[in-house]
């Protein structure tokens, strides 16, 4: 069973360090999605898998097997390219079939499995077809068919829906992900596209300068960010960061003076920042997050209301067209639990105990009474959370 | 310099062009730019404008096709034997017509007659001598002494030179040939050196009208079979074809002790032989003989005025003391015997008596192969002695295909 | 006016210096040349008079040179395209590798091109010279025995060739390059995920993709065979006795040596109507089996 695992993975170019030790498993069967900005490692990553690059140290295991210095043809998986690496001059069914003449697959077999990959494909029609006669669309499933005619359960994918339209893209997601379910493929998907990734992942392996920020499922990505990094990169809009600074009452947004957002004890602070996901906050009769409306962006099903608070900008997505006007005066309240905080320094998590949690809502300032239950007034403790797994360059 | 050009006075200034066989910046230039100076300026109303225009052949090539586009150059130095070439085209003025006076008729034959043969059709005369040579033997006479002949003594003869060459061909202990006896060049125009034996064997390559040849004669294939024998038979020649241009440079390496080439080498010789070296005529056989080569100055069609211009110009040229003038500083054969008398002259032979040896051979002299289509003509001939020299083909073959074809070239001049 | 008929005014405005370009330099010349080679040369003493296809005839029958330059053009052609072209794509496939000092090779591999056909006719001039130069030294280094190059007719002509080839691989390298390079290197890695080796790759992908440079090469290096003539006149003249001299040579020769114009244009006509045929075969032929991008 193709079970991937990365032990301690590093790659250097010169003084670079583009993966800088890296440990992973992705289980057998899952899509797992190497997420992350350009420059984070998920490309690299991908090609030590595949054997098209050498690992500077670190073990590459597939199913058990230890594969880090076999060629790309002996580890049991296909591939498919950012720009499909289609051979031009070869028509569809030539390319679909160009590695099984490599491997000297009988004839008979080859027929077979181009006719069921064309078949699961619906390319039937277009295998005497150049490359280049074909749409962008087209391109991508003969790449996918070339993919699944090697009938191998790891399959990885670099980027593979980037040079299509929308439209396009969330359909060949949709299909993606049947074609790996039915199928029954290890699949590792390289993307910088959160959304892509929360829609098609079990797991998301995020990364950032050669590291790993979080590797956990979409969900869990999403509502638990690790870091600041992941909270600020996923989402559309991305969760709001604001720095936080002590005042009389407790923290509340720098530059502000209230509502008090966590009380302190009076002990030495770090700096924190607060992380709000902009659907969490509504507009409120009473009081809130005091905030002037700047600017507004309408979506259609709901708006992005552009504020300013304290100096700082504040996203809020309030459903179906919000009358608010530029300039107007609104208050924002959400409850406790969607307040997460992070330490300004590095980034990370930092959980705040709220065991006493009283039904007073003067924590909030005033954070209405809809929210009253949630929005409990926690009597914070400061502590971090406990490291999320990272593990150094040193590791392996 | 003799003042000779009387112009008329009140004439328009007459530019008179020359296209002159040297590439640009070579050190013959400042010589004609010396020479076109100072006639312009001792003569009223003419300018001497020299074009140099690169080798021989693209000299000719320049002045037909500026001809043919109706732009002719008033002057050119071309090769002697190019004057059936130039008459059939129509370009050129008889000298002979228009030296009338007897002055001038007189200046026509101050030249050695030899220089004459190749630019007589018709019984006039359409070139006047100028950048002549003829080819000469140098000989090493370290190399002579190295190999215990007399380093004053060239060969004298055919067998002479076999004789001489075999004591001096070295070899190293692999058998390979480290020098040579004697190098006779046969690439490009191997006809001309060729000349040298045909006449040496008394034998005439071509007839004046210069539209029958005469190469399967058998003094002719006698003559090739002697140049082949040197190095298939002897082995005192290097086989193969032997480029003109590297045998100065053979000779100063040691790799022949004896070379044929023209006297125009003699100064390069001078200055770059690292052995003392002695130069003379080409060895007997029969007779003794070579022939002349080089260029002649030729009188391009104009109108009388610009034609007469021109002919005082290259009387000028050719006067004793130009003469000797220019075969000091080049290396070329003063054309007339008077140049010879003149006191530079004499001082230059004097202090260099190889400079006399090409003027000695003169009266031994012959006309070089020239005919109607000369260079299709001597190319033929080219050819069938490089087959023969390859043996590509026996000597006697050779000459009989080279002779059917270049006659049949020649049958519209018949 | 006619709006259409002021833009076709207009459209021939536009091509109109190209034409008489055109006209003036390629078209007249290839037409007044194809006449002349029907009448004999015309000499100051003697007008020229029509002889029909009295040159043509002579080619085959009477002139054992032009036959033999033809054969000896062939032969050149023959051995220095195909020796050209694989080597300029063996060369350009290895610079294109990621290797050390790529830049110096791929400059060293140019350089025989950069240098005009008569200096490199003079580099070679001494390697092939008799004794002391370099071929023949390296030979004596050896106790070979000296080979005079140039100056036999045995070897002249492979001598030529040689220079030849030496100079046009470079050429051919680069648009070998060019072309090697707009390849993704996605395709390689894509045909090694399917385990093809280096040399099937090649063979399959990498050739297939480079035929519309080989077929632009190959058209360049026939006409290239054809028109060669710098290298001759600077080494060895056609000699010895025509052993090494090609059509184009001889074209000259009877031009401008003989000027027998009218016989040139008849040669000139051969060897237009040569290279007519070879590249109309080449780009209808070879067209069709030639994938372009």
């Amino acid at each position: 069973m193709p079970e991937v695992v990365l032990d301690g993975l590093t790659r250097r170019f010169g003084e670079t360090t583009a993966l800088a030790g890296i440990d992973l498993v992705i289980a057998d069967g899952a899509f797992a999605v190497l997420l992350g900005p350009s420059g984070c490692g998920k490309s690299t990553t991908l090609r030590l898998i595949a054997g098209l690059d050498t690992a500077t140290s670190g073990r590459i295991r597939i199913d058990g097997t230890d594969v880090t210095d076999r060629p790309p043809a002996k580890r049991g998986l296909s591939m498919v390219f950012q720009n499909y690496a289609l051979f031009p001059h070869l028509s569809v069914a030539e390319n679909i079939l160009f590695g099984l003449k490599v491997r000297r697959v009988p004839s008979a077999e080859r027929r077979r499995r181009l006719e069921r990959a064309a078949d699961i494909l619906g390319l039937g029609q277009l295998l005497a077809r150049k490359p280049a006669q074909l749409s962008g669309g087209q391109q991508q499933r003969v790449a996918l068919a070339r993919a699944i005619v090697a009938e191998s359960r790891l399959c990885l994918m670099d980027e593979p829906l980037s040079n299509l339209d929308a439209k396009l893209r969330a359909e060949m997601r949709h299909e993606i992900r049947e074609l790996q379910r039915r199928l029954d493929m290890t699949m590792i998907y390289v993307t910088h596209d959160q959304a892509e990734a929360l829609s098609m992942a079990d797991q998301v392996v995020l990364m950032r300068d050669g590291r790993i920020e979080q590797d956990a499922a979409p969900a869990e990505l999403y509502e638990r960010p690790a870091t600041a990094f992941a909270a600020s990169f996923v989402g559309t809009p991305p969760m709001n960061l604001l720095p936080l600074e002590a005042s009389a009452g407790g923290l509340v947004v720098a530059g502000t003076t209230g509502p008090v957002l966590a009380e302190t004890d009076g002990a030495q602070q770090p700096d924190l920042l607060l992380g709000i996901r902009p659907e969490a906050l509504q507009p409120q009769d009473g009081p809130g997050l005091p905030v002037t409306v700047t600017d507004l962006d309408y979506q259609g099903a709901d708006t992005v209301l552009v504020c300013d608070l304290g100096g700082h900008t504040l996203l809020a997505r309030v459903p179906g067209h919000a009358a608010a006007a530029p300039g107007s005066k609104l208050q924002l309240a959400c409850t406790a639990a969607d307040l997460a905080f992070f330490s300004a320094a590095d980034g990370r998590r930092v959980a705040l105990s709220a065991a006493d949690t009283t039904n007073q809502p003067r924590i909030l300032g005033g954070v209405t009474s809809w929210t009253r239950s949630h929005c409990s007034p926690p009597r914070p403790s400061w502590r971090s959370s406990p490291p999320p797994p990272r593990p150094g360059p040193s590791s392996s | 310099m003799a003042l000779i050009a009387a112009a008329p006075a009140a004439r328009a200034e007459l530019e008179l062009t020359l296209n002159f066989p040297v590439a640009v910046g070579g050190p013959i230039t400042a010589i004609i730019d010396e020479y076109a100076k100072t006639y312009s300026e001792q003569t009223e109303g003419v300018t001497i404008l020299p074009v140099y225009t690169g080798s021989y052949q693209d000299t000719i090539t320049r002045t037909v096709t500026a001809f043919k586009g109706g732009n002719p150059p008033d002057m050119a130095v071309l090769l002697a034997v190019d004057t059936f070439t130039l008459y059939d085209e129509d370009m050129i003025v008889a000298i002979s017509d228009l030296a009338q006076s007897d002055e001038e008729k007189a200046w026509l034959a101050s030249f050695y007659p030899a220089f004459l043969e190749n630019g007589s059709i018709d019984g006039q005369l359409w070139g006047v001598p100028f950048q002549r040579s003829t080819p000469v033997l140098y000989w090493n006479k370290e190399a002579f002494a190295a190999a215990g002949l007399d380093p004053e003594v060239p060969p004298a003869t055919w067998e002479e030179q076999v004789e001489f060459g075999k004591q001096l061909t070295l070899k190293d202990s692999a058998g390979n040939v480290t020098q040579y006896g004697v190098q006779i060049p046969t690439s490009g125009f191997p006809y001309w050196l060729f000349q040298g034996l045909t006449t040496q064997n008394d034998v005439i390559l071509m007839n004046q009208d210069g539209n029958e040849v005469n190469f399967d004669d058998p003094k002719v294939v006698e003559a090739l079979e002697y140049l082949v024998a040197l190095s298939k038979e002897h082995g005192v020649m290097a086989p193969d074809i032997i480029e003109w241009g590297t045998t100065p440079q053979d000779f100063f390496q040691g790799r022949t002790a004896m070379m044929w080439t023209t006297t125009g080498n003699l100064t390069n010789v001078r200055n770059n032989a690292p052995f003392e070296f002695g130069v003379a005529m080409l060895p007997a056989h029969v007779r003794r003989g070579a022939p002349t080569g080089g260029g002649n100055l030729f009188i391009l069609h104009s109108d009388p005025e610009r034609e007469q211009a021109s002919l005082d110009f290259i009387r000028w040229l050719t006067t004793p003391e130009n003469q000797a003038d220019w075969s000091i500083k080049t290396g070329y054969v003063a054309t007339s015997p008077a140049a010879w008398e003149t006191p530079a002259m004499q001082e230059y032979a004097s202090e260099f008596p190889p400079a006399t040896v090409a003027r000695d051979q003169l009266e031994f002299a012959v006309a070089e192969l020239s005919t109607h289509e000369n260079q299709r003509v001597t190319k033929v001939f080219n050819d069938g002695l490089q087959a023969a020299i390859t043996g590509a083909a026996e000597p006697a073959a050779a000459l009989a295909t080279a002779q059917e074809e270049a006659m049949r070239i020649l049958a519209p001049y018949r | 006016m006619d709006r259409r008929l002021l833009t076709t005014l207009y459209a021939w405005l536009l091509v109109l210096p190209a034409m008489v370009l055109l006209v003036a330099f390629t078209h007249y010349p290839t037409v007044a040349t194809f006449w002349a080679s029907f009448f004999s040369t015309a000499r100051g003493r003697r007008p020229a008079n029509f002889l029909g296809l009295d040159h043509y005839r002579r080619m085959i029958t009477d002139d054992p040179v032009f036959l033999q330059v033809v054969w000896n053009n062939f032969l050149y052609a023959l051995v220095t395209i195909p020796l050209s072209i694989g080597i300029a794509l063996l060369m350009a496939l290895w610079v294109n590798e990621r290797l050390a000092g790529r830049g110096f090779l791929r400059m060293a591999y140019f350089t025989p091109t950069v240098l005009p056909m008569v200096a490199a006719a003079n580099i070679w001039l001494f390697f092939y010279t008799p004794g002391f130069g370099l071929l023949n030294q390296i030979i004596a280094l050896f106790g070979g025995p000296e080979v005079n190059f140039l100056g036999s007719p045995e070897t002249a002509l492979w001598s030529v060739m040689a220079v030849s080839v030496w100079k046009e691989a470079g050429f051919f390298m680069i648009f070998y390059l060019a072309a090697l390079q707009s390849i993704p290197p996605s395709l390689k890695e894509a045909a090694k995920l399917e385990g093809a080796s280096d040399f099937h790759f090649v063979r399959r992908i990498v050739l297939p993709l480079l035929m519309p440079t080989t077929l632009f090469v190959l058209v360049n290096a026939v006409i290239g065979a054809f028109r060669v003539v710098d290298h001759i006149v600077a080494m060895t003249g056609g000699g010895p006795s025509n052993a090494s001299s090609l059509l184009l040579f001889y074209i000259y020769e009877t031009g401008f040596k003989f000027w027998d114009t009218s016989y040139a244009a008849a040669l000139t006509v051969v060897l237009l109507a040569v290279l007519i045929t070879v590249s109309v075969l080449q780009v209808t032929v070879l067209d069709k089996r030639i994938h372009y991008r």
